[in-house]
């Protein structure tokens, strides 16, 4: 049996477990006892905390029940915010603003010491860090940089999240053969280390508030090393170990929907773990993969098939890197997964649940210990869900996802722009995702008074279970095909999420699935839309192709050794992430890439 | 190009049926049969589907490739299709190599024929081996002997069946008929942990047949694997005077 | 029984896109097409290149990724440079404008498909 299969073992043991506590709560009185006292002690030390309008709430919302089964079941079952199996979140407070006290007057009176009227973010004292991490690419490293700066202006932390154009996202040059109409289309250009050093300039990329998202996932242990290599050419070698962010890097979903891998899956894989090796030891604050299903869910699976695919992939990942001899507990902290958020109703209780059974799995199936077992998550809302026709329709897609994301306690979010079918968003629309945000979490009650809120409501309980059975039924398919790996060899994950596209696609010309403006109430007259869609300069196109050939024409002694070095590590076998490191001062990507193929061989497509 | 648009219609008249076929390839394939004119090697690929014969066929011409800056390749890929309804010819989607200037291919769908192979196969087989390509690769699918009929005419110079180590067991291995034919039998995906068994079974199977076959193990979608240069080297050795093939009464079946 | 038509599906150079291809395909397909799928991420030579040896009657490319206007433009321009009157059509979501068509369709490209046309319509 594969860890997959131990990890359905260990998902249906615990569940037993849980009844058992249950019976035992109800059979041993000294149990049940310590159990009521416990829920006591709990509630009455939670703070209570006023809404702006004076009402009176518990920091903490927990179920009104004082029968010990019924506690038990809760906490063994869900867990408190912050505890396993962390059901209803991964810490114990989140989104909360601070306690307000009442200062004068009561209840419906107007009180004093209350909010200001300045901008959310400027409000007395901040959450410990904003959710708000903003998705953003275009044209050359120094446009992005200006928008990075745009972005960020009014916020405390830096969050920034970067999209690469089509060329670096499937490590080609700028200067490649019949690539030059793609350079700065759909995310930012980078071929050297100097773009790289361009594209996060004016920021303090070793300071507690910054982090860096990079979403790449086929060149990726590459993109790092430049990462890297830039860092240090700011700030030294000691910048290194500060370094905050994350970078995807997940190869078994890019087979499986994102179609961007580069090298051969094992040779893919192998990188992947050099450098997931390389950072848990240097970078201790740096997440090297991203385990995405976003994509998945994009390229049209279920949202069932996106969780159980991204965790069984998580799993495999947690094997691969333990068979190299990497500490769980040296990684385990370090993974992080990305979800879309879609209006399905299974998405009111998706991320729960698939954070509940990588608690479990990681904790019993493979040992870990409490930082390990946490699924931390940023969720994006669904861009599938996002239509051209009456686009508008959009903003208010959106907000739904939103609620359901942060329903789910999230970790970090990125809202989609209403213009996204069309380009990469432009600032007007970006402004209003950005705000959609705000609205919800800073403007809005629901999130920011109380945990739980929304929690263990009959209709989410419901879906949770039959989302779970759904899971693990799918983690025994793949446990049945030989694994995660053998079942992406065998196409098995790729088949399920284009049929279930095919299926999707269906439905809506069937029109059994309503999507308004598209299928259902749709307005006669085609508008087009009045925006402004963003496309890159031929100028700056052509600049990109000057530098890079410059660049190439400076370094091409250095980079040819360089090379040959890498190479070399990479026939004998040994962990290649050094070398690298090495190679992106002197050579560019495409070079790196085209070398490395003569020694791995390409990515073979599947069908 | 011109190769291009005589191949379709070929196409058009097997599928009208029409009996007089056009000059050019009547006497090609007269030609073909007596031995003449023949520029290029003509090797046929079979086997069940999911054995990796695309992929397989894709890694050797990457090695012709590289090898011989001027050579040139012809292929003929077959998919199966109902006749009168569409077909998915998917193969070069994943025949990455072989989209390249000096590879000519060409994907048919079989249109109800029974046996894998197009209607108009013979007729565009015997056109491309005049054509001067160094090889034209025949790619179908099946295991039977209608998957590589061409044998008896002496169009082909050599057929390769690739196996699936996952066949079942070794009494499936009796109803495969081209494993009495091909003069190469490839278990392909040999890294499975099946592949050790299939390859004493099948071993033991040509023993019997006691033919001049022989028998490779490969792992085709690794890159630069062993096995696939073994085939390679193989297949470079067809020369245009081989020994006769020594057939046997089993053509009846 | 007259012959299948033969047409030609590919997604552009670093572009991955092929939830809507696929799609497409089997809805070509369903109607008796046959289709010649070349994947995805596919240079302009080798889209060219497999459309004259296959002698396709047109080819369909689905593009998301942006620089549709150059792309397509460069096929049509291969096509034409090596003497051949193979039909190009496409979509690309809503990534294609209607200003963008107008100029695809200025350098030769036969249909631009919007976002939301039926499955339906394309086949026709």
């Amino acid at each position: 049996m594969s860890k997959l299969g131990q990890v359905v073992e260990a998902v249906e043991n615990y569940n037993k477990f849980v009844l058992n506590q249950v019976k035992r709560a109800r059979s041993d009185e000294k149990f049940g006892r310590e159990l009521f006292e416990r829920w006591n002690a709990i509630r009455a030390k939670t703070p209570v905390t006023h809404t702006p309008t004076g009402l009176p709430l518990p920091r903490l919302a927990l179920p009104e029940i004082d029968e010990p089964g019924e506690i038990a079941r809760y906490f063994f079952g869900e867990g408190l915010p912050g505890e396993f199996p962390f059901l209803n979140g991964a810490y114990r407070e989140m989104y909360l603003e601070p306690v307000r006290e009442i200062e004068t007057g009561s209840y419906g009176k107007r009180t004093s010491g209350d909010g200001t009227k300045g901008k959310a973010s400027g409000n007395g004292a901040q959450p410990p860090e904003e959710p708000t991490r903003l998705f953003s690419g275009l044209m050359l490293a120094e446009d992005t940089n200006e928008r990075f700066h745009y972005l960020t202006q009014h916020q405390r932390t830096h969050r920034l999240s970067t999209a690469f154009d089509g060329p670096t996202l499937y490590g080609i040059d700028s200067d490649a053969d019949g690539v030059f109409g793609k350079i700065g289309e759909g995310g930012v250009a980078i071929d050297t280390v100097e773009d790289m050093v361009r594209l996060y300039d004016g920021f303090d990329l070793g300071s507690p508030n910054f982090s860096a998202s990079m979403t790449i996932s086929g060149p990726a242990p590459i993109i790092m090393a430049m990462y890297i290599a830039a860092a240090k050419r700011r700030f030294g070698p000691k910048v290194v170990q500060k370094l905050r962010g994350t970078i995807q890097a997940d190869i078994f979903k890019e087979v499986q929907a994102q179609n961007e891998t580069i090298f051969p899956i094992e040779p893919s894989l192998r990188f992947l773990t050099d450098m997931v090796e390389f950072t848990t030891r240097e970078m201790p604050r740096w997440y090297p993969i991203s385990i995405s299903g976003y994509h998945i869910g994009e390229a049209g699976s279920t949202p069932v098939q996106q969780a159980a695919y991204t965790l069984s992939n998580g799993f495999a990942y947690a094997e691969m890197f333990a068979a190299r001899g990497i500490p769980i507990d040296q990684f385990g902290p370090r993974l992080s997964f990305f979800l879309d958020c879609g209006l399905d109703v299974e998405y009111i209780a998706l991320a729960r649940v698939s954070r509940r059974i990588w608690a479990i799995g990681m904790r019993d199936a493979f040992g870990a210990g409490p930082r390990g077992q946490l699924f931390k998550l940023h969720t994006q809302t669904s861009g599938r869900s996002l239509i051209a026709a009456e686009f508008k329709n959009n903003l208010t897609r959106t907000a739904a996802e939103l609620i359901l994301a942060y329903i789910n306690a999230t970790n970090s979010c990125h809202s989609n722009s209403a213009d996204e079918p069309f380009t990469t968003p432009s600032e007007e629309w970006i402004r209003l995702a950005a705000h959609g945000q705000a609205i919800l979490l800073e403007e809005s009650g629901i999130f920011k008074h109380t945990m739980n809120m929304l929690s263990g409501s009959p209709g989410m309980k419901a879906v949770e279970r039959a989302v779970e059975v759904a899971i693990l039924d799918e983690f025994r398919e793949i446990e049945r095909l030989g694994g995660v790996l053998a079942a992406v060899e065998d196409r098995y994950q790729r088949s399920q999420i284009q049929n279930a596209a095919h299926r999707y696609e269906e439905q809506i010309y069937a029109g059994t699935r309503p999507i308004i403006g598209l299928n259902k109430y749709r307005n006669g007259e085609e508008h087009a839309p009045e925006i402004k869609l963003a496309r890159t300069p031929r100028k700056k196109q052509e600049l990109q192709v000057d530098r890079l050939v410059k660049f190439k024409k400076k370094n091409a002694e250095k980079a040819k050794r360089a090379l040959d070095k890498l190479v070399d590590v990479v026939e004998r076998g040994e962990n290649c992430f050094s070398a690298l490191l090495e190679a992106v001062e002197v050579a560019s990507l495409g070079q790196i890439t085209g070398r490395l193929q003569e020694v791995v061989g390409r990515f073979r497509p599947m069908v | 190009m011109e190769l291009a648009r005589k191949l379709p219609e070929i196409e058009e008249a097997a599928a009208k049926q029409k009996k007089h076929r056009t000059s050019n390839i009547k006497s090609a394939r007269g030609r073909i049969r007596r031995g003449e004119h023949r520029t290029s090697k003509v090797i046929g690929f079979t086997g069940p589907g999911g054995a990796g014969k695309t992929t397989l066929i894709d890694e050797l011409v990457l090695r012709f490739l590289n090898q011989n800056p001027k050579g040139r390749i012809a292929i003929l890929s077959h998919d199966p299709s109902v006749i009168g309804e569409g077909a998915l010819l998917g193969d070069r989607a994943t025949m990455i190599n072989s989209q390249d200037d000096r590879v000519f291919m060409r994907s048919m769908a079989t249109r109800g024929q029974a046996g894998g192979l197009s209607p108009a196969t013979q007729d565009c087989l015997a056109l491309l081996a005049e054509s001067r390509f160094d090889y034209v690769i025949i790619e179908t699918v099946g295991t039977g002997q209608e998957a590589m009929p061409f044998q008896k005419n002496g169009i082909v110079d050599l057929t390769v069946l690739v196996m699936n180590p996952d066949y079942g067991s070794r009494l499936q291995l009796q109803k495969i008929v081209m494993l009495d034919l091909a003069d190469i039998v490839v278990v392909n995906k040999s890294d499975l942990q099946r592949a050790r068994t299939a390859h004493t079974e099948i071993e033991q199977r040509l023993e019997q047949n006691r033919r001049d076959q022989q028998l490779i193990d490969t792992v085709a979608k690794r890159h630069r694997d062993s096995g696939v240069d073994e085939l390679f080297d193989l297949i470079s050795m067809v020369g245009r005077d081989r020994r006769p093939r020594q057939t046997r009464g089993r053509e009846n079946l | 029984m007259p012959s299948p038509i033969r047409l030609l599906t590919a997604g552009p150079i670093c572009d991955g896109h092929d939830s809507a291809i696929n799609t497409i395909n089997l809805e070509f397909i369903r109607h008796g097409i046959e289709v010649i799928y070349l994947g995805y991420h596919r240079s302009v030579g080798d889209i060219v290149r497999a459309a004259i040896q296959e002698d396709v009657r047109a080819i369909g490319i689905s593009s998301y990724n942006g620089g549709h206007i150059e792309f397509f433009a460069e096929v049509v321009a291969l096509l034409r440079k090596r003497g051949s009157d193979i039909k190009v059509f496409g979509g690309g979501g809503g990534t294609i404008t209607h200003d963008d068509a107008a100029a695809m369709k200025r350098k030769g490209v036969y249909k631009i498909f919007f976002a939301g046309t039926s499955l339906a319509e394309m086949t026709d």
